[in-house]
């Protein structure tokens, strides 16, 4: 069940906002869809809740074909960037809203209401309005409005976009947590690879109106299927003919088999973890040009355990594994 | 073991501390400080009150006692006058009506608008100032070609108390509509998505969302409305022909006490018209600060 959709297509006067969309998204899990802006996920999203139609191809919302449906009638809940609260309703009056245009009865509305405050713990501001919750707290009343009238499926545009870092980390948690709870299909768009990896069980890397993966956010990190994902999900770095996250380089003071010299140009320390720029004394490839400088990236305990400060020479290459895992390497312009 | 963290208190208000102190001090907006005046702009202050007592208390004042000066009987016998209680009743009711009509089509219009896009829009953008731009007495002159004797349409409402119905329409037509247009501009319109997506129809997200988020400006537009149309003059000399007891208003009733000289009545009927439409503007006042500090 879950949800379906079939070559779905969508253009905005000459711009191709979707191509051909195929995806499958299981009940039950949590799904981010990933891309730059412009990359299609917010009007995939968009498509899915009803707010735009699709050009050609059909979804369906658990087993049920809403292609041509209207918003009202899907039985969604839509939660936005930017909260969409009604300002003149208390946070109570918000989470009934649903309930009452269904006309469930009032006895029952209250008891939902309730369970709902509860469950995104904002049970003592049932009676503020929205001017006077924190953004954090306005979010969690926009999914407890969403939640109100049992969606088939959640859809999230942004969720935390517009909350400052410390709340959208906590938020992000907590939206896990919920997940756990109420066990709806749930989909939500972010351009954070962070984000999407750390919150969804299953991320949708989109790319110029494509699909360009689909995977466990383990797949999606350590077997990117195409440069644009390896490059999209995480930092890369030259060295030579090889693209390879800064963490997968190995640093040392001598030199070892496959290890190319260089001196370290910048050093900077961001809490646990020390950032370094290597220029190399040549280039390790074939590719010719000028070499740019190597990313490199330590925890502090492996820097201070070599003793690295700026202008030191020090040896580099690439890490033959990463965690036991294979090091996954792309050559340079290896396109799709 | 799904709900751990989620009722845990602990985790769940961390970040986003709920201080009751904090939260109380929001409700009351008013500082200690009793003012906030510096020098400058006790000056400012200062002028700014003179200029008002010089332009509008102290004649409002003076109004307001020679309305009262050859004593309360010629107060009360003004007000009981039939032909003045006519011209008042005439003024209230249309200007009631009025605004009544504009705030469906104010709403109408402004609606148009903000969300549609036509081709001429813009001239009607441009039309809708006119009746703020032309004096009053042409726009007697203007109607009175559509809706005099020699109406192409038929229709004469010269001389009859529809008149003054359709002159105060036509100069309070802009009130609603500019106080609406922005507020209906900034409205988001995620909003309405959201209510969509909870299952509203098109006329409920109406009725619950949009209309009560465009009250305020429904409501100052009506008042503007209101206040304009107790006072305007113009308009209605060309139209209504000022026939007493029939299509004569109000303020064609102090123009005519202050023709014999009667002072004193003249300011009774003002004082009554200013207090109709400052009471209006305070009814509304109140009404939608109540409505905001729910």
């Amino acid at each position: 069940m879950g949800i379906e959709i079939h070559h779905v297509r969508k253009t905005f006067g000459s711009f191709t906002a979707l191509e051909d969309i195929r995806l499958s998204v299981p009940s039950g899990g949590l799904t981010a869809l990933l891309g730059p802006s412009g990359s299609g996920k917010t009007t995939l999203l968009r498509i899915l809740g009803g707010q735009e139609e699709p050009d050609a191809g059909s979804v369906y919302l658990a087993g049920r074909d809403v292609t041509r449906l209207p918003a009202q009638q899907r039985n969604i809940g839509f939660v936005f960037q930017h909260y969409a609260a009604f300002t003149h309703m208390t946070v109570a009056k918000n989470v009934a809203f649903g309930l009452e245009v269904r006309k469930t009865p009032k006895a029952q509305v209250r008891r939902r209401v309730q369970e709902l405050l509860e469950l995104v713990q904002l049970e003592r501001f049932g009676d503020r309005l929205p001017a006077q919750l924190s953004g954090g707290q306005r979010q969690r009343m926009a999914l407890a409005r969403a939640l109100a009238v049992d969606p088939s499926v959640l859809l999230l545009d942004e969720p935390f976009g517009a909350l400052d870092a410390k709340v959208r980390k906590e938020l992000r948690d907590w939206l896990r947590q919920l997940h756990e709870e109420v066990h709806v299909t749930s989909v939500f768009v972010t351009h954070d690879q962070e984000e999407a990896l750390e919150v969804a069980d299953t991320v949708v890397v989109m790319n110029q109106g494509r699909i360009e993966q689909v995977g466990t956010p383990e797949e999606i990190y350590d077997h990117p299927a195409s440069d644009f994902v390896f490059g999209f999900i995480g930092e890369v770095t030259r060295f030579g003919e090889l693209r390879l996250r800064p963490h997968d380089v190995e640093v040392t003071l001598d030199p070892e088999s496959g290890s190319h010299p260089g001196r370290i140009t910048r050093l900077t320390r961001i809490g646990f973890e020390v950032r370094l720029e290597v220029v190399l004394d040549s280039d390790p490839g074939s590719l010719g040009g000028a070499h740019p400088p190597v990313n490199v990236q330590l925890s502090r305990t492996e820097s201070q355990a070599l003793d690295l400060q700026q202008w030191d020479a020090i040896w580099v290459r690439p890490r033959a594994a990463a965690g036991g895992r294979e090091v996954e390497v792309l050559r340079v312009g290896a396109g799709r | 073991m799904p709900t751990r963290a989620l009722n845990n208190p602990a985790s769940a208000t961390a970040g986003i501390p709920f201080s009751p102190g904090r939260t109380r001090s929001k409700r009351r907006p008013r500082s200690r400080r009793r003012t906030t005046l510096t020098r400058p702009a006790g000056l400012a202050l200062g002028i700014s009150v003179l200029w008002f007592s010089l332009l509008v208390m102290i004649p409002l004042a003076l109004l307001l006692i020679s309305s009262v000066e050859d004593g309360w009987s010629t107060f009360w016998d003004t007000l009981t006058n039939v032909q003045t209680a006519h011209a008042i009743r005439l003024t209230l009711v249309s200007a009631l009506a009025a605004t009544a009509v504009n705030l469906v089509m104010g709403l109408l219009i402004a609606w148009v608008l903000v969300r549609d896009r036509f081709p001429g829009r813009w001239l009607i953008e441009l039309m809708i100032d006119i009746p703020f731009a032309l004096p009053s007495l042409v726009a007697g002159l203007v109607l009175l070609s559509l809706y005099g004797p020699e109406s192409p349409l038929g229709i004469n409402v010269l001389g009859t108390p529809a008149s003054v119905f359709l002159a105060l329409l036509f100069v309070t037509l802009p009130f609603v509509v500019r106080t609406v247009q922005p507020v209906l501009g900034e409205l988001d319109r995620d909003v309405e998505r959201a209510a969509h997506s909870l299952g509203a129809s098109r006329a409920t997200t109406v009725r619950r969302i949009i209309l009560p988020a465009l009250t305020p400006a429904l409501a100052a537009g009506a008042t503007l409305c209101f206040a304009r149309g107790v006072g305007e003059f113009g308009a209605l000399v060309i139209l209504s022909g000022n026939r007493p007891n029939i299509s004569e208003g109000a303020p064609m009733r102090i123009q005519s006490y202050i023709e014999v000289d009667n002072t004193a009545a003249a300011a009774t009927v003002a004082v009554l018209l200013l207090a109709t439409a400052l009471t209006a503007t305070l009814l509304v006042e109140v009404l939608t600060s109540q409505e905001r500090h729910r």
